[in-house]
């Protein structure tokens, strides 16, 4: 990689969210512990919008999200020395977001409780064109209401995503463990779904 | 059908479920920069504009183990200066150790029992706090109004005695270390172990009731 594409990861956040994690992270996160503080915005540049969003889907809360993807940097800057390289630093950043939004959500998860107006909280778009929208509310619900882990596994997969692999990395588990975890969360989803849908179509 | 149906309902989910807002970037890296101290970690304006004096003062670091030794230094120094000279400034005398000589002599070195490197610790230790003892009382003996501190300081002295060969006295040969300290401090008013002397019946027992 040349000097002039590596200029251009400070400008574009794209571009170093793509090259960066391959090229010159390790570069990237020595300069970080040496006290380079552009360094540590190019790394922020590269991973805030995926932690952020990451966060958001686990939270469904925008303040909560801003708030939980700092925790992430602050604790993913003063615990850098021990990043091993064994995965990459997404994986590492992504890890670090679920377990802080895991903890964090623990303690106001009596506060997700009260939401009783879906709609108020998370607004629907009307990109999907086609899909029944009380069907539509109904899922989104069955999603909130899963277990966490469940719960987890398919806001990274089928929301976001993330690959087995991936998802089994930043959760510490078996890609087994994560590919089961999917298919009894898909399993509670249809068995919520299914009276809803027409007469023997979700009836696995 | 049922699948298809069911992945379309997903992927829809996965534009419309908690879709999130565009991120707050310069909001929250101002706030991340601010608590993970980046901000103090890299000056603010260029280095160069930063004066000779303040860059000779980053640059100038004492090494950890020049504080330690420092700090050695001036722990055996104080320690020395209080233990050799005296508040008046003037060096302090040592009487412990002339004073010492005298219980050791007392010692039956050629006591097998007291072979071992802390029974003769042991028992110097106790010659010194009987010698001691012995100057304390001196002084009080010259003052009338002080004889019933001395005797207090007797009876304490000697418990103390009796206190510490007790403890010694469960380990195997104590009549005789009984005996040799007994010898130290001068008194006859020693208590009879009745735990241990009829446990003994060898000539350690023996030298015990001699001693008696």
């Amino acid at each position: 990689m040349s000097d002039a594409s590596n200029q251009q990861h400070v400008t574009s956040p794209v571009v170093a969210l793509q090259t960066t994690a391959r090229v010159s992270e390790p570069d990237l996160i020595a300069r970080v512990l040496s006290g380079d503080r552009i360094a540590a915005r190019e790394l922020y540049d590269a991973h805030s919008s995926r932690v952020y969003r990451l966060a958001f889907r686990l939270t469904g809360d925008a303040d909560l999200a801003r708030e939980f993807t700092q925790d992430t940097f602050v604790r993913a800057f003063s615990q850098l020395a021990r990043f091993r390289g064994d995965a990459a630093l997404s994986t590492w950043l992504h890890r670090i977001t679920v377990t802080v939004v895991a903890n964090a959500m623990r303690k106001v998860k009596r506060f997700r409780e009260r939401e009783t107006d879906l709609e108020d909280v998370h607004p629907i778009s009307s990109d999907g064109a086609g899909v029944d929208p009380v069907l539509r509310e109904r899922l989104h619900r069955a999603i909130e209401d899963l277990p966490e882990i469940y719960r987890t596994t398919v806001i990274m997969h089928d929301i976001e995503g993330y690959t087995h692999t991936e998802i089994a990395e930043v959760l510490g588990v078996a890609e087994g463990t994560c590919k089961s975890r999917l298919s009894q969360a898909r399993a509670q989803l249809r068995a919520v779904l299914a009276d809803l849908a027409p007469r023997g179509e979700y009836e696995s | 059908m049922t699948d298809d149906r069911f992945d379309k309902l997903m992927r829809d989910a996965a534009d419309t479920f908690r879709r999130p807002p565009e991120p707050p970037t310069e909001e929250m890296w101002a706030e991340i920069e601010a608590r993970a101290g980046l901000e103090s970690s890299t000056p603010a304006v260029p280095i160069a504009s930063i004066t000779p004096r303040v860059q000779a003062r980053r640059g100038f670091r004492i090494p950890s183990w020049v504080g330690i030794a420092a700090t050695l230094v001036i722990g055996i120094g104080i320690g020395r200066g209080s233990t050799v000279v005296g508040r008046d400034g003037v060096p302090a005398r040592i009487d412990t150790i002339a004073v010492a000589e005298l219980p050791s002599a007392a010692v039956p070195r050629n006591d097998p029992a007291l072979d071992r490197p802390y029974e003769v610790e042991a028992s110097q230790y106790l010659g010194q706090t009987a010698a001691q003892t012995g100057q304390l009382q001196r002084p009080l003996h010259r003052d009338p109004a002080a004889l019933g501190v001395e005797s207090a300081v007797h009876a304490a002295v000697h418990g103390a005695d009796a206190t510490c060969a007790d403890a010694v006295g469960t380990a195997q040969g104590a009549p005789r270390r009984r005996a040799g300290l007994r010898s130290l401090c001068g008194s006859a008013a020693w208590p009879r172990p009745a735990t241990t002397a009829p446990r003994t019946t060898d000539g350690s027992s023996r030298h015990f009731q001699r001693s008696a």
